[in-house]
């Protein structure tokens, strides 16, 4: 269920950072998660699904877990702003 | 073209700076406080009420509700006489640290000795929050069963202190002490571990005690702090 939050803040980390960017469309989201964060891989999508917009609205999420209480942002791919 | 931005970012960076000025705040203004973890019904409020029937004349007590909704258990506490406080999380299955920041100032916190925070219950989500507490606690009672330690290891791992609520259903529930004692061992070596009954009594005194006494040595290291 904390699912929703960290996405919540994970949605506004990667608006904020496509915006300085110059990314348009954001295209991949990779996280980094500590598996003592008891993250459910179905709870954190379908919280991705419902809670996505803006640039990331269309992004595909990807993780990677690992030993720890930890919850990053990776990275982010996605389109230039043609402008 | 595909730009490829690294962030780094860590998303409990929030949470970990609110709690950072949560704990500042409760050292400058001698406040012990404990965060209070289990499941639904392990009997969280009812160990609270009997450990502040227990400290009530030697300490000040503060206590931070959190449920999804309801007061009911901030009136339960209020009942003893003390100050408590509700964060209805409307979902949210834990507390975090800008919660429990937004209340603080409904508490006179200089005044107050020990703050409990009485978790949303649940033995997954509160564990990856830290509020700003001193001490961790987690609860669990004989009615859940043993295997719970391992299956919820992160809430054990991270206590300070383990309480084992209703001794007094033992009896009828079958609970395995022996395994109980041996994994959170195994989790968590310096845990102490207390096994109580809010109902009877019963081992509320020895926890009450090791409350006081951490209470009393955390003051303490602060006089001897000459940084
Ligand atoms: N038999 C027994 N029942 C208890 C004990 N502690 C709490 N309860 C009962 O367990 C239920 C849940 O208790 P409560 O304090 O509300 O749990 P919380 O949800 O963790 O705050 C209530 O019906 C309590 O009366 C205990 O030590 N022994
Ligand atoms: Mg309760």
């Amino acid at each position: 269920m904390h699912e929703v939050s960290l996405i919540y803040e994970v949605l506004l980390h990667v608006e904020q950072a496509s915006r300085q960017g110059g990314m348009n469309k954001v295209t991949i989201i990779k996280l980094t998660i500590g598996e003592q964060m008891m993250v459910m891989p179905e709870a954190l999508q379908f919280a991705f699904d419902t809670l996505r917009k803006g640039p990331a609205a269309e992004a595909e999420l990807k993780w990677e877990i690992i030993e720890g209480i930890y919850f990053y942002i990776d990275y982010i791919e996605g389109e230039e702003s043609s402008d | 073209m595909t730009k490829h931005i690294p962030m780094k970012h860590d998303v409990l960076q929030t949470n970990k700076t609110y709690a950072e000025q949560n704990r500042t705040r409760f050292y400058d203004e001698n406040t012990f406080t404990i965060n209070l973890i289990s499941s639904p019904g392990s009997g969280k409020t009812s160990v609270l009420e009997k450990t502040i029937k227990n400290l009530k004349t030697i300490m000040n007590i503060g206590v931070i509700e959190g449920d999804v909704a309801t007061d009911l258990d901030a009136a339960r506490i209020a009942k003893h006489n003390v100050k408590a406080v509700q964060i209805n999380t409307h979902g949210a299955c834990h507390l975090d640290a800008k919660m429990v920041a937004g209340v603080l100032s409904l508490f006179p916190l200089k005044e107050i000795d020990l703050m409990v925070i009485e978790n949303v219950g649940n033995l997954v989500c509160p564990a990856a929050f830290d509020l700003g507490e001193h001490v961790n606690v987690a609860l669990l009672s004989t009615t859940e069963g043993a295997d719970k330690v391992v299956k919820y290891p992160t809430v054990f791992e991270n206590a300070d202190v383990v309480l084992l609520n209703k001794i007094d259903l033992l009896p009828y529930t079958g609970f395995d002490l022996k395994q109980f004692r041996d994994d959170v061992h195994q989790l968590n070596p310096d845990a102490p571990i207390f096994e109580l009954s809010a109902h009877s009594g019963e081992g509320i005194g020895r926890w009450t005690k090791w409350l006081k006494e951490s209470w009393v040595s955390q003051t303490q290291a602060k006089d001897f702090d000459w940084t």
